[in-house]
């Protein structure tokens, strides 16, 4: 609790976003990180899908750069693929609601 | 220089037999398979500048451009002697060219789209409504 109230509190704010007013493409990261922190898994992928790709690749990145799979860089490469998908599926759908909504 | 070549078999010369390659893969220098330089750099830039794009192309841009850099100086090495370098490397090279490749475009078009944002507002901000009642 104490790391995601510290967090919480410390989120850095985003340039485009106070430029423009519109979500950029890592909006919500801060807030899904925080979300996961305190365990509610569905808010978290619900506000911002990428989270969990982008960190697996983080932590098989790091996973394999200490063990050194044989196949480790393969792996990490499609991970990245998928959580660069994610991402930008998630924020033209994102981007869509809101043109509508608006 | 010549008494520090450690006592290992001289490479076989270049325009020989072709299927020597083949019985007789090259050892590199040092007799034994090294990991690409750089290759794990590559790896870990390549993810890095596609994180680093998210909110600003800038970073982004930086990393992948350095890691593309990087990649191409390795690859070249790895092409003029493939037997000399580790395929696990190899592989970490690639993947992480991709990567670089991926997170560089994404990091350009963000940072393109940035600049025009940068120019719509700023000239939407530079001239007042008022002004055009002259």
């Amino acid at each position: 609790m104490g790391l995601a109230d510290w967090l919480e509190n410390h989120m850095l704010s985003c340039p485009y976003r106070s430029l423009t007013g519109f979500d950029c493409p890592g909006c919500g990261f801060q807030r899904s990180l925080v979300l996961l922190l305190r365990g509610e898994f569905f808010e978290s992928v619900h506000l911002y899908p990428a989270l969990i790709p982008i960190l697996s690749t983080f932590v098989f990145l790091f996973i394999h750069l200490i063990f050194k799979f044989e196949k480790g860089g393969i792996i990490v490469k499609w991970l990245f693929i998928f959580s660069v998908a994610v991402i930008v599926v998630s924020y033209v759908i994102h981007m869509t609601h809101i043109y509508h909504h608006a | 220089m010549d008494n520090q070549n450690p006592p290992f078999p001289p490479p076989p010369p270049s325009g020989g037999n072709p299927f020597q390659q083949s019985s007789f893969p090259n050892p590199g220098p040092f007799g034994t398979q090294n990991d690409l330089p750089n290759s794990t750099a590559v790896l870990v830039l390549g993810i890095i500048s596609i994180v680093a794009c998210l909110c600003d192309g800038l970073p982004g841009l930086v990393c992948g451009i350095i890691a593309l850099v990087l990649a191409g100086k390795a690859n070249s090495l790895y092409t003029e002697n493939p037997n000399a370098w580790t395929l696990k490397s190899y592989n970490n090279l690639k993947a992480g060219r991709v990567c670089a490749i991926i997170g560089t475009i994404l990091s350009g078009i963000t940072m393109a789209w940035v600049i025009v944002e940068l120019a719509f507002f700023g000239s939407a901000l530079s001239t007042m409504p008022w002004q055009n009642f002259h």
